[in-house]
Order: C-alpha cells, then sequence, then structure tokens
C-alpha cells in the first residue's frame, strides 16, 4: 500500500471528508473501555493521565510525552502515527476509506491565502451537532463564535525554520529541536519549535479551563491531534529548507532509548527516533502534501556523542536578576544589571573579541496551575524608546517542570531566546550600558471556557491557584 | 557613539562541527571540571594505602581516614554534573570558588554523617556472620524504593545563584548541603553494606562505576541498578 497522504484541514479537496470520518471515528474510540489501548482515553493518557483508573500497564504506556528535550519532536512523531493507524482501523471498520490520514492545521498560512488560517477550523467549534448530539470533536476551548483563539502572527510565528541546528552542541541555545536529555516529561529547556508555535497554541486554545493548556488533559481534545500533525510537519519543512539541517546523528538520540506504545490494532510496539526520520518507513509510512519528496539523510553517520559534562562553545554570562521574578497578572519589571567589570575579565580576554550572539535567558521558571503567557520585551532602564519585544514565554508544563518529584527534581524549565538584533539596537555589548529592563506582559486569553471533567474522572482538574516565576533573568554573551 | 556591528553567521561552521570528544576535552581544561578530578583520582590512591592490611595506625583515626578519603574518591564525581551545571552559570571568575563553595558543603555532609553512622558500620563489621548479609539486602530493598527514586530526581534540582561574594558562595555553599544530603540518603545504604563486608578499592571502585552510571543514565532504572549491585554484593559475600 503506497503512503498515507496528510493534507490541510483546509484543503479543499476532501478536509470535509477527512474531517467526518476523523469525527465518526473518535465517536467510535470514544466508546470503547478505558483499558482498551485503542480507545481515546487510553490514547490521551499516553500523553498525560489525568485522574483516570489507571490499566495495570499504565506505568508503560501513560505519562510518557517527551517535552523539552531532543525526544520531544520524534517521540510525537511515533505518537500520532501510531494514533493515525487506530483511527484509520476504526475509520475502515465504520466502512470508511483505508487511506485515511491525519489532517494538519496550518496556522501560520498567510492570511491572504486563507483567512481562516488562524481559526479553529469549523467542525471542531459547536458542542452539539445539527441534530442535536454531542459533537466528538469539541472538548472546552477559550474560542468566540467564529472559532477565533486570540492567535496573533507572533504565536504562529516561524522563526524556528531559520535555526541552524537541532541541538545546541554547547547545550546552552534551544536549537531547532530541543536539548539533548535523557527520557525527559518535563523539566528543562524548550526547543525552539517547542516554545513558538508548540506551547503557545497550546495554552491560547486552552486557556485557563480547557483541556489544551494542560498536558495531562491536552490529548483528550480532538484538535491536539491536528495541532501535532503540524509540527511534525515543521519538522519536515525544516529538515528540507537547507542541507545543513541535520537530525542528531548520536547513537543517544537515535538508538539508545526505545518508546512504548501499541499499533493501530491494540498490540503492543517500541520505536526510537533513528526510526521515525524516514516517514515513508516508519509504520504505515506517510507524508505530507506540502513536503512531495521527504526528507530523509541516508544512512546515519557514525554516533559521535559520548557523556558530555561541559560545553565547548560556552556563552557567558554578562548580567542577571538579583533574585527571582514574581510575574503579575499586567507588566512585570525586572532590572537586569550588566557586569562590564566581570566581562572584561573573563568574556574579552578569553572569548571571540566581540560577541556573536547575544542570549536571554529565562532560568528556572517555575509555577502552579495553569498560568497564562507572557510576551517578553527589553529596554534600557529609563530610555523613552519602546521596549523591544523579543518573544513569548509560554507556560506550557510549568507546573510539571516544578513538580519535585519530576525528572529535575522541580527546578523548572529554561527559556532561552537569542536577542543579538536587540543587543545591536539598544547597543548592550558597548560596555557603557549597565541597565537593561526585562518587562513580561501577560497575555488575555479570548475567552473562558467552563471547567468540564474528562470523562471518568471524577471531577474536573483544580490546578490550583496560577502562578509563575522566573528563577532567574539573565543575558548571556557568545 | 555608533553601534558595534554583531555578525549573526547563517551556520556558524563552529556550532555545526563541535563535537562531544572535543567538548570533554575542553570540559577537561576547565579547573571546575578538573580539580575535582584530581581531587577523586589522589583519594582513591589514599584509599587503597589506607585499605591496605598491612598499614599499622590506630584503628579510629585509620576509619576516618578511609572514610574520608572514600567521600572524597567516590562521592566527589557523582556529585560533578551537577556542581558544573551550576557554576557554568556563573561569571568566570566566580567558577573556581562557587565550585570548591559547593563541593565544601557536599563533602562536610558526607563527612558528618560518616562520623555519625560509621562506628556503627564498623561494629557491624566486627560481628560478621549475617550482618553482611543483612547489610546487602537493605542496600538492595532501599535501590528498588520508591522513596529513593525520588531522592535521585530531585538531586537533579540544579538552583541559580544571585549576587556576587560572600552572598554568592553562601549560597553555593547551601546547595553543596543539599546535595549533599540528598546524596548521603540515597547512596549510603550500598556504602555501608560494601564497608561491613569488608570491601576493598577495588569493590568500592566498582560500586562507584555503578552508581556513576546510574546518574548518567537517559533513562534510569532501579532494577538494572539493583542487578548491578547484587552483582557487586555476590562478589563482595562469597569473596
Amino acid at each position: 500500500m503506497s503512503v498515507r497522504i496528510r493534507e490541510s484541514v483546509y484543503s479543499p479537496a476532501n478536509a470535509a471528508t477527512t474531517l467526518d470520518w476523523y469525527s465518526r471515528a473518535v465517536a467510535a474510540m470514544k466508546n470503547r473501555a478505558v483499558d482498551d489501548p485503542t480507545s481515546w482515553w487510553y490514547w490521551g493518557a499516553r500523553h498525560g493521565d489525568p485522574g483516570l483508573t489507571r490499566p495495570a500497564n499504565a506505568a508503560t504506556y501513560w505519562d510518557q510525552c517527551q517535552h523539552q528535550t531532543w525526544f520531544f519532536l520524534s517521540w510525537h512523531r511515533g505518537f500520532l502515527a501510531a494514533f493515525e493507524a487506530t483511527v484509520a482501523r476504526a475509520v475502515a471498520d465504520l466502512g470508511g476509506p483505508d487511506d485515511w490520514a491525519l489532517p494538519y492545521w496550518n496556522y501560520s498560512e498567510s492570511l491572504i491565502d486563507n483567512p481562516d488560517a488562524r481559526k479553529l477550523p469549523a467542525a471542531f467549534r459547536d458542542r452539539f451537532l445539527a441534530d442535536g448530539t454531542d459533537n466528538p470533536l469539541w472538548a472546552p476551548r477559550t474560542t468566540d463564535a467564529d472559532g477565533n483563539v486570540g492567535l496573533i502572527d507572533s504565536d504562529v510565528s516561524l522563526d524556528a525554520l531559520d535555526e541552524t541546528v537541532f541541538t545546541d552542541p554547547a547545550g546552552f541555545a534551544p536549537g531547532f529541536g530541543g536539548p539533548a536529555t535523557g527520557f525527559n516529561r518535563f523539566g528543562s529547556q524548550n526547543g525552539r519549535l517547542e516554545s513558538t508555535p508548540h506551547n503557545i497554541l497550546h495554552v491560547r486554545i486552552g486557556g485557563a479551563n480547557g483541556w489544551m493548556s494542560d498536558p495531562d488533559t491536552a490529548a483528550f481534545d480532538p484538535i491536539f491531534w491536528l495541532h501535532h500533525c503540524n509540527i511534525d510537519r515543521l519538522w519536515d519543512e525544516w529538515l528540507v529548507s537547507d542541507d545543513l539541517h541535520l537530525n542528531p546523528s548520536a547513537d543517544a538520540w537515535t538508538t539508545d532509548i526505545a518508546f512504548d506504545l501499541h499499533d493501530g490494532d491494540g498490540n503492543p510496539m517500541t520505536f526510537t527516533s533513528g526510526e521515525t526520520q524516514d516517514t515513508t518507513t516508519f509504520m504505515h509510512g506517510y507524508k505530507y502534501d506540502s513536503i512531495p519528496v521527504p526528507p530523509f539523510s541516508g544512512p546515519l553517520p557514525p554516533p559521535t556523542e559520548g557523556p558530555t559534562i561541559l560545553a565547548d562553545l560556552e556563552p557567558e554570562l554578562a548580567g542577571a536578576t538579583e533574585g527571582p521574578v514574581a510575574l503579575g497578572t499586567g507588566d512585570t519589571r525586572a532590572p537586569v544589571r550588566l557586569s562590564t567589570e566581570s566581562l572584561s575579565k573573563s568574556f574579552t580576554e578569553t572569548a571571540l573579541p566581540t560577541p556573536v550572539r547575544v542570549y536571554l535567558r529565562l532560568e528556572n521558571v517555575r509555577g502552579s496551575g495553569v498560568p497564562t503567557d507572557y510576551d517578553v520585551l527589553i529596554d534600557l532602564d529609563g530610555d523613552a524608546e519602546a521596549p523591544l519585544a523579543v518573544g513569548t514565554l509560554s507556560t506550557f508544563g510549568v507546573a510539571k517542570a516544578s513538580d519535585p518529584d519530576g525528572a529535575h527534581g522541580g527546578s523548572g524549565m529554561t527559556q532561552v531566546f537569542e536577542i543579538t538584533h536587540a543587543a545591536e539596537r539598544l547597543r548592550l555589548t558597548e560596555a557603557d550600558t549597565e541597565a537593561v529592563r526585562v518587562t513580561f506582559r501577560a497575555r488575555e486569553h479570548t475567552g473562558q471556557t467552563e471547567a468540564i471533567s474528562i470523562p471518568g474522572v471524577a471531577a474536573p482538574r483544580d490546578p490550583g491557584e496560577a502562578s509563575v516565576e522566573v528563577g532567574r533573568v539573565a543575558i548571556y554573551f557568545e | 557613539m555608533t553601534a558595534r556591528t554583531l555578525a549573526r553567521p547563517a551556520a556558524s561552521p563552529a556550532r555545526l562541527t563541535a563535537q562531544p570528544a572535543g567538548r570533554v576535552r575542553s570540559a577537561l581544561r576547565d579547573p571546575v571540571v578538573t580539580l575535582p578530578l584530581v581531587l577523586s583520582a589522589l583519594a582513591w590512591f589514599a584509599v587503597w594505602i589506607l585499605m591496605n592490611p598491612a598499614i599499622r595506625f590506630d584503628p579510629a583515626a585509620l576509619a576516618a581516614m578511609a572514610w574520608s578519603a572514600m567521600v572524597l574518591a567516590m562521592m566527589v564525581p557523582l556529585a560533578l554534573p551537577h556542581v558544573s551545571v551550576f557554576c557554568t552559570r556563573l561569571y568566570r571568575h566566580q567558577r573556581l570558588p562557587a565550585m570548591l563553595s559547593v563541593n565544601g558543603g557536599y563533602i562536610l555532609v558526607w563527612v558528618l554523617a560518616g562520623a555519625a553512622l560509621v562506628p556503627l558500620v564498623v561494629v557491624g563489621r566486627s560481628v560478621g556472620g549475617l550482618v553482611p548479609v543483612l547489610a546487602w539486602g537493605a542496600a538492595l530493598g532501599w535501590t528498588l524504593a520508591v522513596t529513593r527514586a525520588q531522592l535521585l530526581r530531585r538531586c537533579h534540582a540544579v538552583p541559580v545563584a544571585y549576587g556576587q561574594g560572600p552572598r554568592l558562595y553562601r549560597s553555593a555553599f547551601g546547595y553543596g548541603l543539599r546535595l549533599g544530603g540528598l546524596c548521603f540518603a540515597a547512596c549510603f545504604p550500598a556504602m555501608a553494606a560494601a564497608m561491613v563486608s569488608g570491601q576493598g578499592p577495588a569493590a568500592m571502585f566498582l560500586l562507584t562505576h555503578v552508581l556513576l552510571t546510574e546518574r548518567l543514565s537517559p533513562r534510569p532504572s532501579p532494577r538494572a541498578t539493583a542487578s548491578a549491585l547484587a552483582l557487586v554484593a555476590a562478589t563482595a559475600l562469597i569473596a
């Protein structure tokens, strides 16, 4: 059988048919028992368990999602492909086509080409169908009646595709695909694609009470799969956009960790990141309509990675806040003093004569509840110029990353923005600027949705009071 | 003053070609990494000398010296990944004193806790009989305990440091105390079992290897660690 073709949800060719079968398959999967590996509930709990009755094999298959790690893209690719196989089997059992493939939601598409690109696709908006029955594709979200979730251009920016490396060898910059880690659910550093648009979409759609903004409920929302299908497509877009864009070749990424799933028939399977690279041969095989020739780098080069203690290319601290910064509901300002004395002692004597990159690093970001996102801006303390926007701090998963029993002991997550151009405009590297001001501007949600529990969970989750604290705001020169 | 142009390479060749082997070589030029490793190597030499049965010395003093040497030899490398992350977030001139501060707190916990508990180990060793078997059984049981897994995860939490001078180094020392406490709680039973069964430097080196492998594993498995420890225990008890 030929590979499946994943098309845009807004593709006029067959989107309506694809979504109609998706809806019917979702309804069928929702009627299956929680402990059935092909049920909707079991699939959602693989990403995160909101408190369902756990089957005996839950320790192996539930709560497995990989975030803030170089496995983020490959784990979700395997997760998506096996889910697609399960839905496709349900579609075929219902009498549908035998080549059903997940559609993707390209919210970054030009509004000139598609004015509705930023809107939630219509099939997902209404709670009830025309006949008064439940819409299987509905979930609690923050959309208004027209499907707006408050996305602005910067939320769906594809700047991540300009990133040159998948994983920063120095272990400092975010890289396209995230930092080298072991098995890692939460609590490290976001890769650029994971940060934007991935994380932002989750929080924009889910808001304070919706399922998408909490990793333990996100995959129970049918739009989750179209969102991640688009993220998966963007991985391939990055690979084909430049010959220098390469996946990691180290054994630590390609083969050392095998992930557990069930295939479309509910049989146990494992996969490694290396196996996911060629989408046309991974599981049933698929490709995207926007990428006629999928990337595949051929035979893998010999492994080169080993234990890493410290990095070679090491950005140096230029200045930091004198304490943690608790983020509020409006603007929160954090002064960062640049230590020109320290730089003269270290950076200028030991590294390049002038920094080629400047980074703003938000370290040990911890929080609770389901907080909103924050736009991050920088300017000079006391100047009259408008602050410069450098990115968005998304809080998706921050509570997980703050769990003391998490993989990193609750030290939170780290978000890095490259601010080289902003630093140039503000003349931060002139060594005559000591006071930089970083502003965190809370985003407001488009709408609110009532708290609705996942079926099978006794009550809506009480995530507790939302709070976010940035452990340290630091500026580094490289 | 005109703004200096900051070149932004489209694809920095250095970034694209930097390999971990080079990174390790680079790390080995950093005193934050090399000093603890050299200290550990010297301590292993001291352990080898102090555990020689031919050594004649005051038993209490010998035990204290052997314990201190073992802490330096075995435990400083275990803390190195965390300590190096802590230090790389500081200004370069702060890194070495900060490393010494963290390790100072870390070693202090081990030495003081050892002073309280090692006498019990010495008594257990003198009693002999089933005591070594029970000690290894307890160590294996602890390795599989959920609480120990939680302690190890908390070891991964590396705090940020603030400020300059004494404030910074007090903070670094405090981090060392916390890390030492977590590490002691997680690893002391295995170390005590090895001591009770009268193991020499080779077995201690093997034990360090097992614990370090566990720390560096991409997906730590208590069962795998317990299996490796069981092999060490079997070797110790048969020998």
